[in-house]
């Protein structure tokens, strides 16, 4: 009698690649093990545990979020019990291990790292810096440029008179910071943390056009007189009146998510050119001729200005790098990190050690911080 | 259109194929306490348990095109249990599972009809159903016997099979309203 290996027909049966008949007694086999099984449920559990997994289903859902396996293995950012909650009150993907990992404490009690806030600077092309308050989130600019709860900034920047060229401004986020603008035309721009939008106090030419460096969401006032560019290092986006978020932090691919509308991406080292749809996005990397296109979930890329960090299929070191930006830390590697991807979603409100402890969690790596650094240990 | 816990698992998943949120939420509160139980019997970590569980649903939500030759029941139940042996040849347990089949399959005693193995494991799961409290019982109850009912109404009063759902359905919004507790245990 040929002696069967129950460890391969295992295998083939979980591929599909079993005979009808080994089919038949790996399901006999299992058949007998539910008939053994001496498991009973708690009404009150399942009850419990079925509104439990439904709000997880929910999430997952609403942020048609994809898992992708990759090497046999999901792994994604824990929300460790209810501490990390977004700013929408919609929970976070659910924990894959089943035992808690241990919290690296540090030998110096150290303060906290708190996230970041409404922090920038506003420079003037006619030699002012202004400090922005904490206390706002938004600045105007018009006739003059003031918050948009009521104070002004900055006085007579006399746009009332074509003969005076316009003033250019930037501001300037630090890391840790970010802020909100609406410019002279109505076009509303989320700036993020270490960006720098850079534009005139009112659109005069047959263009408008406005230069960044970093991340911006911007929803551009309609215009079709006048075409609204964006400069980045890398590129130029021309639109007529969309929403789309810029990624473009110096060395990082620029990345170009189209909401609404539509958007040509023109690539100025080589002058090629996409036309953007909505639901799409642009990646141009140094080491890549062609502007790579994606059909994405619009609603990831521009997560950060909803109050929380979205990380869509991404690697430790991608997600690491807008942590530093927001917390102001710095990451260094122990080892190489491994091509793992990640998918999860963590509040921007929440202290560094929250976000730390999460990541911890999902990645399987522990954090050993000294101040603002922090070393990664695999 | 009437109401839509009235309709069958198969007009369900036409509406979830749509985006139904609604039939996919009734479809979920159908089957979810027995797939529970099921999977409990097979693997006893819940955070794992509730993870198959989660995959399975989301997965079922992201599907455009599902063709089911037998009865959703099956087609949820193998659903889960792919999950299941994909869990058991993965992890740590695949020894100890191993292990079990390999006794099993010395001792020789499996039997070899698929269509009745088939038929036997969804008892198993579902006898599960007389342990549940009754409001989850009869969910899952209610959806079965309707459709068996309704054919056979069909059948024997040369109807459509539409027009007698429409009629039990606006008979049964009424008892429903008047007898509540004592229709459902009449089940």
């Amino acid at each position: 009698m040929k002696t069967k290996n129950a460890k391969e027909i295992l295998e083939r049966y979980r591929q599909g690649a079993c005979s009808e008949e080994e089919k038949s007694w790996v399901e006999s086999w299992h058949l007998q093990q539910l008939k053994e099984s001496q498991y009973t449920a708690d009404p009150e559990d399942i009850k419990r545990i079925q509104g439990e997994v439904k709000n997880r289903i929910d999430s997952d859902i609403h942020y048609h979020i994809k898992r992708i396996r990759r090497k046999s293995q999901i792994l994604k950012i824990s929300a460790v019990a209810a501490s990390l909650v977004l700013v929408l009150g919609i929970s976070y993907l659910s924990r894959r291990q089943s035992n808690t990992t241990a919290i690296v404490h540090d030998t110096l009690q150290q303060a906290d790292i708190q996230p970041g806030g409404n922090k920038a600077v506003l420079l003037s092309s006619d030699g002012s810096t202004i400090q922005l308050s904490e206390h706002s989130n938004t600045i105007l600019v018009g006739a003059n440029i003031r918050y948009a709860d009521g104070p002004d900034l900055r006085q007579n920047l006399d746009t009332t008179s074509i003969s005076a060229a316009p003033i250019f401004h930037t501001l300037q986020t630090p890391r840790t910071g970010a802020y909100n603008i609406v410019l002279a035309d109505g076009t509303k721009v989320w700036l993020n943390a270490y960006s720098s939008l850079k534009f005139p106090s009112r659109f005069d030419s047959k263009e408008r056009v406005v230069e960044l460096l970093g991340e911006a969401y911007f929803e551009v006032a309609h215009n079709k007189k006048q075409p609204f560019k964006v400069r980045s290092k890398e590129q130029t986006v021309e639109v007529l009146g969309t929403h789309f978020n810029i990624s473009a932090y110096a060395s990082e691919p620029t990345v170009t998510t189209l909401l609404e509308g539509a958007v040509k991406v023109n690539r100025m080292a080589n002058n090629s050119s996409v036309l953007l749809k909505p639901g799409q996005q642009s990646t141009i990397k140094e080491d890549t001729k062609q502007i790579q296109l994606a059909h994405i979930n619009t609603e990831h890329a521009v997560a950060w200005k909803n109050g929380y960090f979205n990380f869509d299929n991404e690697t430790l070191p991608s997600i690491l790098n807008k942590i530093e930006r927001w917390y102001d830390v710095e990451f260094t590697y122990e080892k190489t990190p491994s091509a793992k991807t990640y998918i999860g979603a963590v509040s921007r409100s929440r202290n560094l050690s929250a976000v730390l402890r999460a990541l911890e969690a999902a990645a399987d790596v522990k954090f050993k911080r000294t101040g603002r650094k922090i070393v990664v240990i695999s | 259109m009437y109401c839509h816990t009235d309709l069958s698992d198969k007009e369900l998943i036409a509406l979830v194929l749509k985006k139904d949120e609604q039939a996919f939420g009734l479809l979920y509160e159908r089957y979810f306490p027995l797939l529970f139980i099921y999977a409990n019997k097979i693997i006893s970590d819940e955070e794992v348990v509730k993870d198959i569980l989660q995959d399975v649903f989301v997965s079922l939500w992201s599907k455009t095109r599902l063709e089911i030759n037998t009865s959703f029941s099956s087609y949820i139940y193998a659903a889960v249990r792919f999950q299941l042996f994909d869990y058991i040849d993965k992890q740590k347990v695949r020894q100890g599972y191993a292990d079990s089949l390999q006794h099993f399959l010395d001792r020789g005693e499996y039997a070899t009809d698929n269509y009745l193995l088939e038929k036997e494991l969804q008892q198993q799961i579902e006898k599960e159903i007389m342990n549940l409290p009754p409001k989850m019982r009869e969910i899952f109850i209610l959806s079965r016997q309707e459709e068996k009912s309704y054919e056979e109404i069909a059948r024997q009063s040369n109807v459509s099979l539409n027009t007698v759902r429409k009629q039990v359905s606006n008979a049964l919004k009424i008892m429903r309203s008047k007898f509540t507790s004592l229709f459902f245990t009449f089940f």
